[in-house]
């Protein structure tokens, strides 16, 4: 299978504000030499705790991350280099070959606009940009014609609306709305957040993105919600070949969807293996304890809390938590090491 | 001492020229100190509003909520506020319970001045809840935006704790959490009930979280209440 996206060495920090009086202002790296790969057609899943960067990472792929932030490495997509593009390339990128499902739905979508108008915009950006090109050649004809042909072009749109109308409706079906034209006039306040959720899939996966990044799709909805939206990502996967970066920390969820799993921890990857050797042998101290406070292993929580990112600890960033430790993981600072197929950040497993 | 509830009902909407919409009907269940009584149950069936009943913040359609065999609608007003004091709840989203615009210290104080302790007495107790609580003492020079949601709900629990609670309504306290850090609260609460002998009242979806927890539990379904074996 070929390689869809490469990020390398990925390194993201912000500029925080200052944070104690008299202090100098504080870097904060949220992402930490992050590099990884998704293949075609694959399901790679990104877990860890809150905080720890999972959506930055996602932001950074999609070019959506604020002005203050400094981003380091690349993110190779299609041969070239996300991180160099201009704005103009990236908005030609965005909704139609990789495309993100935001984590709240709620708030993702506009609440002044109905969900059928919404549905309809990447239709109506990207569907523009294709009809500039032929249209380019036609202007001067036209401008001689008069205004015969702008009634033309005004039957051309309705056309083209009428097109995107259909389409929405094609896409609502699809992800379970039964009467797809009842629910273009909805508005999202109207809507459930499980609703929400799926127009926010539908609105997503309208273009056929090569690449989707589901970021949180799980979170706050309740368990039947949970079980659609797997199914309907699941037959998302099979219908239309797309790759899908999934960032949880619902660890369940991850492991029936995904074909690998990445861990991370403070910043960094720390383990990438396949959710089934990942589930049954874990390799990181971290992972193993991430595993051992789900709810069917009894809520055994690691002790101590996550570090701050402005001054994560020297040497490995996980060994203040660490139960198996030893001086070196103080001092150094482990490497992604990859064995068969797995990969694991710490110098006491393999 | 004891909480109950007795044929709570609650409907929405009613008034003269309608009966409303019922959520629940003849719901009864009684909390006992140092146990907890999980309630489960989909989302929309009135959990919460159940939970705000019995805390006294919202008033039943029918039935009444018995504090020491007192009921809450016919209580005194110095009686009713031994009640808000000694009956307390906890919220989901602990980012919410905390004045964003002010540092941690402040929101602890405050119910500290509300129980008119004097200041020395007050950096005693706030040390102390800490160290229940489990958390550095750097907290509480943060704001609520600078702590993590682990961090700021063992805070939330701690600002209860300073009360002297009998009783604790605690509605989904670790569905805005992570896993790893939905075992840390739940042992918390776990230790803090062995230690003080709380009642809690686990309001939650999350069939596992209730079993772990609780030591007898009921579900409210299509507005009823049934009991379900532990």
């Amino acid at each position: 299978m070929k390689t869809l996206l490469e990020v390398k060495d990925l390194n993201v920090s912000f500029q925080e504000n200052e944070n104690e009086k008299g202090k100098e202002k504080e870097n904060v790296t949220a992402v930490f030499g992050v590099s990884f790969s998704i293949r075609e057609k694959e399901t790679l899943a990104l877990v860890g705790e809150t905080g720890c960067g999972k959506s930055v990472v996602a932001h950074a792929i999609m070019r959506l991350l604020p002005l203050e932030s400094r981003v380091k490495g690349t993110i190779e997509f299609g041969g070239k280099n996300l991180l160099e593009l201009s704005e103009k390339e990236m908005t030609k990128l965005r909704g139609k070959e990789i495309s993100i499902i935001f984590q709240n739905p709620s708030l993702a979508l506009n609440p002044v606009y109905s969900i059928g108008h919404q549905l309809a915009e990447p239709l109506r950006i990207h569907g523009q940009e294709k009809r500039k090109g032929k249209e380019w050649k036609k202007e001067e004809e036209r401008k001689e014609k008069g205004w015969e042909e702008k009634e033309e072009k005004n039957e051309k749109e309705l056309k083209m609306r009428k097109n995107n109308f259909s389409k929405v409706a094609g896409a609502l079906k699809r992800v379970g709305f039964s009467n797809p034209h009842e629910y273009m006039g909805y508005y999202p306040s109207w809507c459930s957040g499980g609703m929400n959720q799926r127009f926010l899939i539908a609105a997503s996966t309208m273009l056929d993105p090569v690449l989707l990044i589901a970021d949180e799709p799980s979170k706050g909805l309740d368990r039947n919600r949970v079980a659609e939206l797997e199914n309907e990502l699941e037959g998302l996967k099979e219908k239309s070949e797309t790759s899908l970066l999934l960032i949880s920390h619902d660890l369940g969820f991850v492991r029936r969807l995904a074909d690998r799993v990445a861990v991370m921890y403070a910043g960094e990857i720390v383990e990438i293996s396949d959710p089934s050797n990942l589930f049954e042998r874990p390799l990181h101290p971290y992972t193993r304890g991430l595993l051992n406070s789900l709810p069917e292993r009894g809520f055994v929580p690691i002790p101590g809390s996550s570090p701050p990112l402005s001054s994560p600890p020297e040497g490995c960033r996980f060994h203040p938590r660490c139960p198996v430790k030893e001086k070196r993981c103080m001092q150094e600072r482990p490497d992604l090491k990859e064995s068969n197929g797995r990969a694991v950040r710490c110098f006491l497993c393999l | 001492m004891s909480l109950k509830a007795e044929n709570l009902s609650r409907a929405y909407g009613s008034g003269l020229l309608g009966r409303g919409k019922c959520i629940f009907r003849d719901v009864s269940f009684e909390l006992e100190p140092g146990k907890t009584f999980g309630l489960m149950g989909p989302s929309g069936e009135g959990k919460s509003t159940l939970g705000r009943i019995i805390a006294g913040l919202e008033r039943p359609t029918d039935g009444a909520v018995l504090f020491n065999g007192n009921p809450l609608s016919k209580m005194k007003k110095a009686e009713y506020s031994t009640f808000r004091r000694r009956v307390q709840m906890m919220f989901q989203d602990p980012t919410d319970a905390f004045n964003p615009r002010k540092r941690i210290e402040h929101s602890i104080f405050e119910v500290l001045k509300l129980l008119e302790i004097s200041g020395t007495e007050r950096i005693r107790c706030t040390k102390e809840m800490l160290k229940t609580t489990g958390l550095p003492e750097e907290v509480l020079f943060r704001y609520p935006s600078q702590l993590s949601g682990g961090q700021l709900q063992r805070l939330a629990l701690g600002r209860i704790l300073l009360l002297d609670p009998e009783y604790i309504i605690l509605d989904e306290p670790t569905s805005a959490l992570d896993v790893s850090v939905q075992a840390q609260v739940l042992h918390l609460l776990k230790k803090v009930q062995a230690e003080q002998g709380i009642g809690y009242l686990l309001i939650s979806h999350d069939e596992a979280v209730i079993r772990f927890m609780s030591d007898s539990c009921g579900e409210l379904e299509k507005g009823q209440l049934g009991l379900i074996e532990v």
